[in-house]
Parts: C-alpha cells; structure tokens; sequence
C-alpha cells in the first residue's frame, strides 16, 4: 500500500484526505474530478495498492477499442498477434491480483468507448471478455481498481450507468501537499488557493513548477509575462502587496 | 488601455490560510470597491488606469490584512466608524510603501462632501473622512471643501489629519518604513489587548489601527464637546486649532512625585513565601549530577531554601473600588512579603505607602480610592527594593494615569518598559494576586505579565 507523504507545514487538504480514506478502506472505482493541474492523475496512479501495476488511458474522441482491450497487430515473421489493451492488462494485473486502471479524461471518450468501458469497469462478477487470439475468457482479477479523472465540474455531465459504477466522487480543488512541496515557500499558499480559483485567475501546479523555475535567471517581471500573459501586471501588483508585509 | 484583474489568491496570512476568491467587476466610484474577507468576495474596478490599480491595491492589501469583521475593536470603547477609518489609513499607508499611488484614490467628490459636512457640523463624518483619506490628495481636497463652509474647522481637521500621520511617521522615522511596514500589515494573531477572549486581533492591527482609532475618537470628542474657556464662568467656548493640536499631539503626561509614607508597623508577620533550591555538596539525592565534572566543589546535592518573600504593589485608586478586606486578603496570601499600597490624590501629604516589611506589618490599612497618578514612581520603588530574584505582583487593572488622573499613552508605554525591565508579573484583581502568590509558595516562577492599557503600552513600544 503506498502511503501518503505529509510534508511538513503542509496540511493535508479536505480532498486528498478523502482519496487517502477511501481508497485505504478499499473502494475499487473512484472519480476524482476538479480544476486541472492539480495531481488527479498522479494519485490515480500511485495512491492506494498499486503493486500489481497501474494502467493509464487519456481518452481522446478519436480513440478506439484498441486502447481499452486490444487489437491485432503485425508481427516480425509475417503473422498477426493480438496486442493486449490498458485495461485487460489491468484486469490481469501481476497475474495473481487484479492491477490498476487509470481512465484520464473519461469525459472526452466517443461513444464507442463509452460503451466499452461501461463494461470494463463493471464489478468482478460481471465483467467479462473473451481473449479473440485463444479464446479465453479472462475475467478481471481480484483487487483491480479503476480510477476515472475529468475536469468536468457537473458529474451530471457524465453518462448516468458510467457514473453508477463509480460510487464515490471527489472534488479535487487543491494540490496535493507532495506537489506543493516542490515549490518554494513564498509560492505555495498562492498555489493552493490559484488552483481552484475561478478562470482567468487559475493556474496549475505545472505553472508555479515553471514560474519557481524561470524567476531566478530571469526575474520575476520577465518570468510573469512569459507565464501569466495579459494578467502578469496584476500578479506583481499582489507581489508588490505581498511582499510590503512579509 | 488593458484591463486588470485583482488576484488576491497570491496573498497569504498568517493568522488563516487563503483560498480561492470570487473577484466581482466594479466601478472607480467611492463606495463600489470592497473586500469581504470571510466569504473571500472582493469588488474592483477592472480598468487599466492608476486609479484603477490603486484601488486594487488597496482592496487587496483589506485582503491581506484586514480583520474579517470591521468592528473589532469596539468592545474596547472605541467607535466602529473610527475603527474603519482607521484602517483605511492603515492600508492606504501600507500601499504607499509598496509603490502605489495613494493619491489616485479620489474620485472628485471629496471638496463636496468636505463643505457639506461642515455645514452640518457632523464632527464625526469629519473626522472619520479625514483620518480614512490622510496624507492623500483625497484629503486635501476635503479639506478645502471643508474650509469653504468653516475655516476654523479646516484648521482644526487639518491638526487631526497631522496627528494621524504622526502615528505613522514618527516610528518610521526610528525603525525605518520598511520594518514598520512589516509591524502594521504582521497577521500573526495575537490575543486582544485588554486580555478578555475576543479573537480575529493580528500583531499588525494592534499597532496599526487601534492606536490610530483611539486618537480618531479623542479629536471627534474634542470637537463635538464645548470646552470651558477659563477658570471663570465664562460661556463654553469651541476647542481651537492650537487646542486640540495640544491633545492629539502631546506626549507630556506624567505621573506625580512619589510621596512615601512609612506607616508604623507593628504586628509581627509569621511565615515566608517562596523557596528556591541551590546547589550543596552535602545530601542524599544527587539531582544536580553533571556538576562532578564542573563544579570544583562538586555540589551535586540539593538544598531547599525559604525565599524571605517577594513585592505585593496595590494599585488603591478608585478604578480597582478594593476594600480593606480585599487588601487584608492580599496581605494574608503574603506573608514575609514587602507590601505597597498607592493612590494619587486619597492622602494629604502621601500616594504611596509601605504597609508591610521586613516581616513586620501595618495595623490599619490606609484606604486609598483617589486617582492613580503615581504609578511609575510606584513601581520604580517598588522594583528598588527587590531583592536579587524575588518575585514582583502588581495588582493593577492597567489603567496608569498621571498626576491629574488622566490617561496618556505615553504613560502606558512607560510602565510597559518598567514591568519588562523588572520583570513584573501583572494581574487585575485581588483574586489573581493571591493565585500569583499562591504559584510563589509552590515555587514557582511568576511569568512577566501585562494588563490593560499598559499592555496595549507594550504593543506600542514593540515589547509585544
């Protein structure tokens, strides 16, 4: 199981809390939706028991039935042999316990996929496919879990019998303190609270990363305009406020 | 021109932690630009001017240094509409250190408002505008409306808008701008200053606001009560301009000369107070070991010893309304100690009398209930005769006050450094005195403690 990093002077916030706690009482399908930016994914793929492996899919409206279960591909002697997808890779995990599958996303999926992935992500009992190579059914293995992320807001927005197997939703809208922690000091409070701010005021984890990183050699002018665009002057007018009293 | 944005989420504080803010558009106009902390709503203008921009800069200091309620303060006595002017002084200063234009904040209402005001001889209006707008262009023009419509008035706002700034040029003028700029915008939370449980107070709007509000309320008194104008019966008069400058700027309040009075005492005290543990070289438990290593005389044993006592000064004026079983009850709870008793005013030829010493105390208990008056040289004596560690208590609701028994703060910061430098421990009642002394029989150490005003002093002269 792999635990949660408390950094130090961070709190843990309300969300990643939730995640921490269900996922160690042992939920198997999981929604964590928000503001991008905000380490969705990264917690899908390493939070909770992951030994077995974990699968990611970014879903695409153009992807196929490939990505999900497989598809037969050319082989060096001339012949076709079937490439396994993410999720029955996931479904077999390390062959002795289920694996992990991360679905990034899941609202950009077509219909195509939608549907496939209603079965995929079915509870154990119901969930089956038939390998086309030997015939085999394969079932998915004991312990495999499904992680679904989206930046869509409304879970209304998402297919209602999808939506069903995913009990639990939870609202990402802070980083998760590991990620903060890579910043510098001064840069972390306005991470926290940027990240789910409303647009126009909202930056991810990812542009703080940079903005710590091109501030030095270049300045912190330069380095807002570059990064922060038409509202950089307005980000070193609260840098100015900031920094009289600190 | 481009259009601008507030982004109060890079702010932070240390008294709760930042989130995300819902940032409205409004307009340049008085009034249509706020900042809701608790609910994190602010309001500003999105143009790309500099008065635009100064405006969000104010908004966003209110956000990174404001109270979340706007009436903190009032349990105090002082009045909410001075308290908010106050702070409006607090973050159009601190916003002029960090670069803005405080003077851009004006919106061509000021004369106006300045002239009908003074028609309605609304002192407190005045003075609020004022204390909200000084050292900016906003003021001046006030001013001048003022001035259209009572020229004295102009005079006398103009005082009030001098004493204003002085609160913040004098010490920045002595620990530099910068420094005191970190002072009044410090969030870090702070107990409030009369000691009761009210919470929301910062280390910053204790010294920048408050002290600030107070002198707000002293001038809108001044103006609004009609003064006698000399000892005869002549009609009251308006305070004047050099007046009220007198009162807003003065600093020379001062305690009265000490008068002692040594009563008789001859009732003999049993008992000590206090013990303290020092090092010997004879006993059975070895506490003090590492001393076989350092102590050429090895005194790894402990000897327990009876301290002879500690200093009990009591504050007698009218404002602590003791008994003389309240201070019977404080002379029992100390025995062995030096007992002080002072008030200015209550005794002919005395303020301060020793009612007990040298195990040996007074039989009757002078009643005090006059003025303070005295209470620095009361305690200076008080600390003069303390011995090497002994304890000092002052049982003293914090209210110091000068030879004429009125309140100056200058006063309060000088008995903020006293109970500093001696290490006095402070409590309002009797009750707390002999708790205080009840820690010293266990042997215990008293911590330095301040009270009421003279702990609002100590925040002013940065002890605190």
């Amino acid at each position: 199981m792999t635990a949660f990093t408390d950094i130090t002077n961070i709190p843990t916030p309300q969300c990643w809390q939730d995640v921490r706690d269900v996922l160690d009482a042992g939920v198997e399908r999981i929604i964590l939706f928000g503001p991008p930016g905000t380490g969705k994914t990264y917690a899908g793929l390493n939070y909770g028991n992951v030994a077995a492996g974990a699968y990611r899919v970014a879903c695409t409206e153009d992807m196929t039935e490939a990505d999900i279960t497989g598809c037969w591909m050319p082989s060096a002697n001339g012949t076709w042999q079937w490439s396994m997808g993410k999720a029955i890779k996931a479904w077999e995990g390390d062959g002795f316990t289920g694996g992990r599958l991360v679905l990034d996303e899941i609202d950009r999926a077509n219909g195509d996929v939608e549907s496939l992935l209603l079965a995929v992500t079915d509870t154990i009992e119901s969930a089956k496919w038939e390998h086309p190579e030997n015939g085999r059914s394969v079932r998915p293995r004991n312990g495999f879990s499904v992680v679904m992320t989206t930046n869509l807001e409304r879970m209304d927005d998402l297919p209602t019998a999808l939506k069903d197997r995913f009990p639990v939703a939870i609202r990402i809208n802070a980083p998760h303190p590991a990620a903060l922690a890579s910043l510098p000091e001064d840069l972390r409070a306005p991470a926290l609270a940027s990240a789910d701010a409303n647009r126009g005021r909202r930056f991810s984890i990812r542009t703080f990363q940079t903005f710590a990183k091109l501030r030095g050699p270049l300045g912190t002018e330069r380095a807002a305009s570059l990064l922060f665009g038409d509202v950089a002057g307005d980000i070193l007018d609260a840098l100015r406020v900031e920094a009289v009293t600190s | 021109m481009t259009a601008g944005i507030a982004m109060p989420e890079w702010l932070t504080r240390l008294d709760r932690t930042n989130g995300a803010w819902d940032v409205q558009a409004g307009s340049s106009q008085r009034g249509d630009a706020w900042t809701n902390s608790r609910d994190r709503i602010m309001r500003v203008p999105v143009g790309g001017d500099e008065t635009n921009r100064s405006i969000r800069a104010h908004e966003m200091t209110h956000a990174k240094i404001s109270p979340e309620t706007n009436n903190l303060g009032t349990e105090l006595g002082i009045s909410h509409g001075s308290i908010i002017a106050a702070e409006e002084f607090r973050v159009n200063t601190l916003i002029k250190v960090a670069g803005f234009d405080p003077d851009a904040l004006i919106d061509g209402s000021e004369k106006l408002a300045g002239e009908r005001l003074a028609q309605m001889k609304d002192y407190a209006g005045m003075v609020h505008a004022v204390g909200a707008t000084a050292g900016t262009r906003a003021c001046r023009h006030f001013l001048t409306g003022v001035r259209r419509a009572d020229s004295e008035m102009g005079k006398k706002l103009r005082e009030v808008e001098k004493a204003i700034l002085s609160e913040w040029s004098k010490p920045a003028r002595r620990y530099g701008e910068k420094a005191l700029a970190r002072r009044w915008g410090n969030t870090a939370p702070t107990g409030a200053p009369d000691g009761s449980s009210e919470s929301g107070y910062t280390v910053g709007y204790i010294n920048g606001n408050l002290p600030v509000a107070r002198k707000l309320d002293a001038a809108i008194e001044m103006l609004s009560t009609p003064q006698s104008a000399d000892e005869d019966d002549s009609e009251p008069t308006e305070i004047t301009s050099d007046q009220l400058k007198k009162v807003l700027t003065g600093k020379d309040g001062k305690f009265a000369p000490l008068r002692l009075e040594e009563l008789p005492l001859t009732k003999t005290v049993r008992g000590t107070l206090g013990k303290t543990r020092t090092a010997t070289n004879v006993g059975r438990n070895p506490r003090r070991i590492n001393r076989m290593l350092t102590d050429p005389q090895r005194r790894v044993f402990d000897r327990t010893r009876r301290n002879a006592g500690g200093i009990v000064l009591i504050d007698q004026s009218g404002s602590m309304a003791l008994s003389s079983e309240d201070v019977e009850k404080m002379m029992e709870a100390s025995p062995g100690c030096t007992i002080i008793g002072y008030s200015n005013g209550s005794r002919s030829l005395s303020n301060v009398w020793v009612m007990a010493k040298d195990g040996r105390r007074c039989e009757h208990i002078p009643s005090g209930n006059g003025g303070n008056g005295v209470d620095g040289p009361a305690v200076e004596y008080a600390a003069s005769l303390a011995r090497r560690g002994e304890p000092i208590v002052w049982v003293c609701d914090g209210m110091v006050t000068s030879e004429d028994d009125e309140l100056f703060e200058n006063l309060d910061q000088q008995c903020a450094r006293l109970v500093r430098r001696h290490k006095i421990h402070m409590v309002r009642d009797v009750e707390g005195g002999v708790a205080a002394l009840d820690e010293v029989r266990k042997g215990r150490t008293l911590p330095t403690k301040y009270v009421g005003k003279v702990r609002m002093g100590a925040y002013a002269v940065g002890i605190l």
